[in-house]
């Protein structure tokens, strides 16, 4: 996965920008998110398009991880999601301003040998990495801003 | 919106046939009913995926948790006919080298009581 990722609002090539959306920074909100996925996002591939199995589990798993370990204090705050469309490409960004967290950083998942010491801790971002082509974060103004793309 | 049955059979074999998203609030909606079903008791469970067409890591957890209740009191629990992209997601996971799925009721019936 690289880390050379040209931002949505600035690339010439992007064909046309899918609604952005907003959510607050509680797992209820995650209906929203399967909402989105099925009306604006949808109808950019065909109904049983795999990358759209990608896209759920993906941001899904991302946006768990933010509620659940981003807030320490449990302060009320939006997470931010933009998409755009390329050719060959869709692309998604992240914002929220929880602790600093590069999931890019967390260890890498260890597969357990027996079924006794199978723990799904940190799993979730083990599918982020095997379902993303692409991906890259940097913090910026006090956000966290994951960028994950998905060829087509 | 998700839901589950369960079919008894004989040699202590329940079924639990899951529809719907395997996600949080999925997993949320059935969590404790689901556990009394497949993990209350010592039996050989069948979870039929065949209608699970979205899983997430909590629903990975799901199966896990209970897959290792019934270890710890002599029962067994496989897997069943799950959809295409919910099976990558189990192999992904490494899960499938840890609970065996069947594609047919049969296979996982017998092998759930050899277990």
């Amino acid at each position: 996965m690289s880390s050379e990722i040209t931002k949505c609002s600035a690339d010439s090539d992007k064909l046309k920008e899918s609604p952005c959306l907003f959510l607050n920074n509680n797992l209820d909100e995650l209906v929203l998110l399967n909402q989105w996925l099925e009306t604006d996002i949808s109808q950019l591939f065909e109904k049983s398009d795999k990358i759209l199995f990608k896209i759920d589990l993906v941001l899904t798993e991302l946006l768990s991880n933010i509620v659940n370990y981003g807030y320490l204090d449990k302060t009320k705050s939006e997470i931010f999601i933009r998409c755009c469309v390329f050719q060959d490409a869709i692309q998604f960004e992240i914002e929220d301003y929880g602790i600093e967290f590069n999931p890019l950083s967390a260890p890498e998942h260890i597969f357990p040998q027996t079924l006794e010491q199978a723990k799904v801790g940190g799993l979730g971002l083990h599918l982020v990495r095997n379902y993303v082509d692409k991906c890259s974060y940097v913090r910026e103004q006090k956000k966290n801003i994951f960028t994950i793309v998905f060829f087509r | 919106m998700v839901e589950f049955s369960v079919n008894h059979f004989d040699n202590d074999i329940v079924e639990v046939k899951i529809n719907g998203r395997l996600d949080i609030q999925g997993v949320g909606s059935i969590e404790t009913a689901f556990t009394v079903q497949a993990a209350g008791q010592k039996s050989k469970v069948i979870v039929d995926l065949s209608g699970v067409d979205f899983m997430s890591s909590i629903g990975i957890r799901l199966l896990v948790t209970a897959s290792k209740a019934q270890l710890s009191r002599g029962g067994s629990l496989v897997l069943l006919s799950p959809q295409p992209l919910v099976r990558e997601i189990i192999v992904v996971s490494g899960i499938d080298m840890l609970i065996p799925i069947y594609d047919t009721f049969d296979d996982a019936s017998k092998h759930a009581v050899a277990m």
